[in-house]
């Protein structure tokens, strides 16, 4: 509920029915008058003269260069180089962090003897051990999927762990009660228990794994979309460097909306909230 | 079953008129008041309380009982001013209700303290908005509020720090610091445990009838209702609207153990808990179909 | 971090891990002290003095104490962190100075949430990363792109934050000041402005980590000086102990600063703080 609804007391009832839905989209057609305006207004100053166009190319001009980049065959080889690493870093960051996590989470030594350390290291800004990584590993994919890998796992850890942590007690009584022990009680109470936490810590692992991904390109190799992308602004090919960011932009929503699906998917019991609040 | 103090909706008015006061009109009036929801997802609208009738005498202790969803905090909330009648109009000293004012001052359910402020700055809160009482001798007003309602001594605690009994207490200090006419109670100690609420209940009932306050209290307990109320109103749902308008007709003061034996007492008890039984089942069979 | 300190599911009455939950706070922070000492021990023991690990790729602790000896020497830090600091500072800066104004007007405004929301969710959904080339194709080689992606990675989280904050406003509280005369200003003053507060300091944490990874990838990925540009310089010199030593300055950094709004939080807000009765 917002904000503008409850302020005036007095006009709860005033209003007609229907009004909900009418209201939906119409505000969704001003989200859309807005960008349009917005583009629209980034186009006429870039025509005027007012910015030059080498500088900040106008909409049409992306558009343009977005159009052209998904029939090129380089852009879509870069694309697979990237995801694939994407893909293969956040699976094992996924299988890595849902067990460290759910056995962290669920024995107390563990969680005393180990957790300090994985808080440490997820405070970390990890991104900073990328050079190191790469000296590691060399220019190749092996340096983005550990990248990946490293930036991904401990949002997903932490949260499976803070999970596992807060599953009710009384919850667990109540299985055992029930007969429930042994794995079952992992597999029947615990885990979905866990699930909601889990998934979004995957969906900040997932962000935070593209960031790996795209540092290692800049940072070394000749591959992938954020190579492309460097290669695009340090050629001053602002046009296309601009198309690359749109591309970029759609891959993190699409991968986000996706995971937000699993979520209600997946653990439609779960209240987002006490999540947010945990 | 024939008591002879029941009053039904329609002759309240005029005994209510023509009994102990002839003072003219009574302080809260209430007409024809029917409030409609306009529902979000369909779009089709639900009749929270409709053709509600009632009289309130200035100093008067009403309760208001009735079974959850039966719309009694709506029609609190109108009378405080926080919702708009779809239909009808409340007067409160003759004059239309059209927003919250000074002269009514409302006890939450859920305490609705300020998490961020002291006891005694939520106490405060009462009277801060109100221009003439903004100026010197607040502090006194306020301490001497926190006194009436047993805080002394935790006005620098923040509500977190209290639990619910006294997180209500200083609910209670906040609507009186600032001396409303009408004190609105939405089941203030639902969510109090069962112990305190039966001090507390007393408390109020001691504190409300020194003061001379007129109160509008809700609840679904039917020994409240009783206990504090020198009338009961009772409420029936879907849609919300009065069912039977009581007089208790006990002696003040009253306590939880004195009542329990008075015979207006359980005959009350028993034909409260009969109305409600009924509406219970009638709300049971209602959902199942 | 009071997960640690938290019973958990496994209900065990004996053992260690009953031994640890019966432990005092104190005790608990000794346990862990220790951990940390082993722990470090054991680095030294199985880089610096078995050699199972290449010490360039992880060098043992006293390696990146000298290391950080080094870098004071050389005068390299005192070079670079200022450097970083001031990108940091002007980027977070401002951030909360635009996202503070933009979130309240989003709680308060439909129309206006009903427009930015969206795209401020859709900028801060792709890690800023993605920003950095064009920031350094704008702004240059100096300090400039540094500053363009602090700011763009720590003003949604504040901006989400604050929306979110007095959007969430609870409705009994507003209820609670109309009855008692508040109008429409002091209602902000005196209802929404405090109940977004934390909501305002949790994006204000979120905002450091935030910043802090962005301006480390602005530095790696295109600066000549700062605490990025050293620790790339570092490990492409295979100094991998001065580059460790880099990064554990970074860390401080981004922890201390999230100390720092916890501390101011306190301060302004100090019904937040989680409290004995």
């Amino acid at each position: 509920m917002s904000i503008q609804t409850q302020l005036p007391a007095l006009r709860a009832t005033g209003r007609r029915r229907g009004t909900a839905q009418r209201g939906e989209a119409r505000w969704t057609f001003l989200l859309i008058a807005v960008v349009l305006a917005i583009l629209a207004v980034w186009e006429a100053v870039v025509r005027a003269g007012l910015v030059p166009e080498a500088f900040l190319p106008p909409p049409s001009k992306v558009l343009t260069a977005f159009l052209a980049l998904l029939v090129e065959g380089e852009f879509w080889q870069a694309f697979a180089f990237s995801m694939g690493n994407v893909v293969v870093g956040l699976a094992l960051a996924i299988v890595v962090g849902v067990v460290v996590g759910l056995a962290v989470g669920w024995s107390p030594v563990l969680r005393f003897t180990v957790a300090p350390f994985l808080w440490l290291l997820y405070s970390t800004p990890k991104v900073a051990l990328a050079p190191v990584i790469i000296l590691a590993l060399g220019l190749g994919s092996e340096s983005k999927i550990a990248l990946t890998f490293l930036l991904a796992v401990f949002p997903i850890l932490l949260n499976t762990m803070e999970g596992a942590v807060t599953v009710s007690p009384s919850l667990v009584r109540a299985a055992r009660v029930f007969g429930v022990r042994g794995p079952a009680l992992g597999w029947k109470v615990i885990f979905p228990a866990t699930l909601p936490f889990s998934l979004a810590g995957i969906r900040r692992g997932a962000a935070l794994g593209f960031t790996g991904e795209v540092l290692g390109e800049f940072l070394g190799g000749t591959g992938g979309l954020g190579h492309m992308l460097e290669q695009a602004a340090y050629q001053f090919e602002m046009d296309e460097a601009l198309a690359m960011v749109v591309v970029m932009v759609i891959i993190a929503n699409l991968t986000l909306s996706l995971i937000g699906l699993l979520q209600r998917k997946l653990a439609p019991w779960h209240d987002e909230r006490t999540a947010a609040a945990s | 079953m024939a008591l002879p103090d029941i009053r039904t909706p329609e002759t309240t008015e005029r005994s209510m008129t023509s009994a102990d006061t002839d003072v003219g009109t009574p302080l809260i009036q209430v007409r024809d008041l029917a409030v409609h929801y306009s529902h979000r997802r369909t779009g089709g609208s639900l009749v929270a309380i409709e053709d509600v009738n009632l009289d309130v005498t200035d100093g008067e202790f009403v309760t208001v009982l009735g079974p959850s969803g039966c719309g009694k905090t709506t029609f609190m909330n109108v009378v405080a001013g926080l919702v708009a009648p779809s239909h009808g109009q409340v007067l409160v000293d003759g004059k239309p209700v059209t927003g919250p004012g000074p002269d009514r001052a409302v006890v939450f359910q859920d305490y609705a303290l300020l998490p961020w402020r002291t006891v005694i700055d939520n106490v405060r809160f009462g009277l801060e908005m109100q221009p003439h009482l903004r100026g010197t001798g607040w502090r006194e007003r306020v301490q001497e509020a926190i006194e009436t309602v047993g805080l002394a001594g935790f006005e620098q605690s923040y509500p977190r720090e209290l639990s619910g009994g006294m997180q209500q207490r200083v609910g209670l200090a906040r609507a009186i610091v600032a001396e409303p006419r009408i004190l609105l109670m939405d089941e203030p100690l639902g969510a109090v445990d069962a112990l305190t609420r039966e001090v507390m209940r007393e408390e109020i009932e001691r504190l409300i009838t020194a003061t001379g306050k007129t109160v509008l209290f809700i609840t679904h307990s039917i020994e409240e209702a009783i206990l504090l109320g020198d009338r009961i109103v009772v409420f029936k749902s879907h849609p919300g609207a009065v069912k039977e308008v009581l007089t208790t007709g006990i002696e003040r003061p009253r306590s939880e153990r004195s009542i329990q034996s008075d015979a207006r007492f359980l005959e009350l008890r028993d034909h409260l808990w009969e109305a409600l039984r009924g509406e219970a089942t009638a709300a049971a069979t209602r959902s199942s179909s | 971090m009071s997960t640690l300190l938290a019973s958990g599911p496994g209900l065990r009455q004996r053992g260690p891990g009953a031994w640890l939950a019966g432990l005092s706070t104190r005790g608990k922070a000794a346990v862990i002290a220790v951990e940390v000492l082993v722990m470090l021990a054991l680095w030294q023991l199985v880089v610096g003095v078995l050699g199972w690990i290449n010490p360039v790729f992880v060098p043992p602790p006293l390696a990146i104490a000298t290391g950080f000896g080094e870098l004071v020497s050389t005068g390299a830090l005192t070079a670079n962190a200022p450097i970083s600091v001031q990108a940091w500072l002007t980027g977070f800066a401002i951030a909360v100075v635009t996202a503070i104004p933009v979130g309240l007007l989003m709680g308060t405004s439909l129309p206006v949430d009903r427009v930015t929301s969206p795209i401020a969710w859709t900028i801060y959904a792709t890690p800023s990363i993605a920003y950095q080339p064009l920031a350094k194709a704008w702004f240059g080689f100096g300090i400039g792109p540094v500053v363009f992606l602090v700011t763009i990675s720590a003003v949604f989280p504040i901006l989400l934050n604050v929306a979110a904050g007095m959007r969430t406003t609870s409705a009994s509280l507003i209820r609670a000041g109309q009855v008692y005369g508040a109008n429409r200003f002091q209602l902000y003053r005196s209802i929404y402005l405090p109940s977004t507060t934390p909501f305002l300091f949790a994006g204000l944490r979120q905002a450091v980590v935030l910043a802090t990874i962005g301006m480390t990838v602005a530095e790696l990925a295109g600066s000549a000086t700062g605490m990025g540009a050293l620790i790339i310089k570092a490990s492409n010199t295979y100094q991998t102990d001065q580059a460790y030593a880099a990064i554990g300055i970074v860390v401080i950094w981004s922890v201390g600063m999230t100390r720092v709004i916890t501390l101011v939080e306190r301060l302004v807000a100090p019904w937040t703080r989680k409290g004995h009765s």
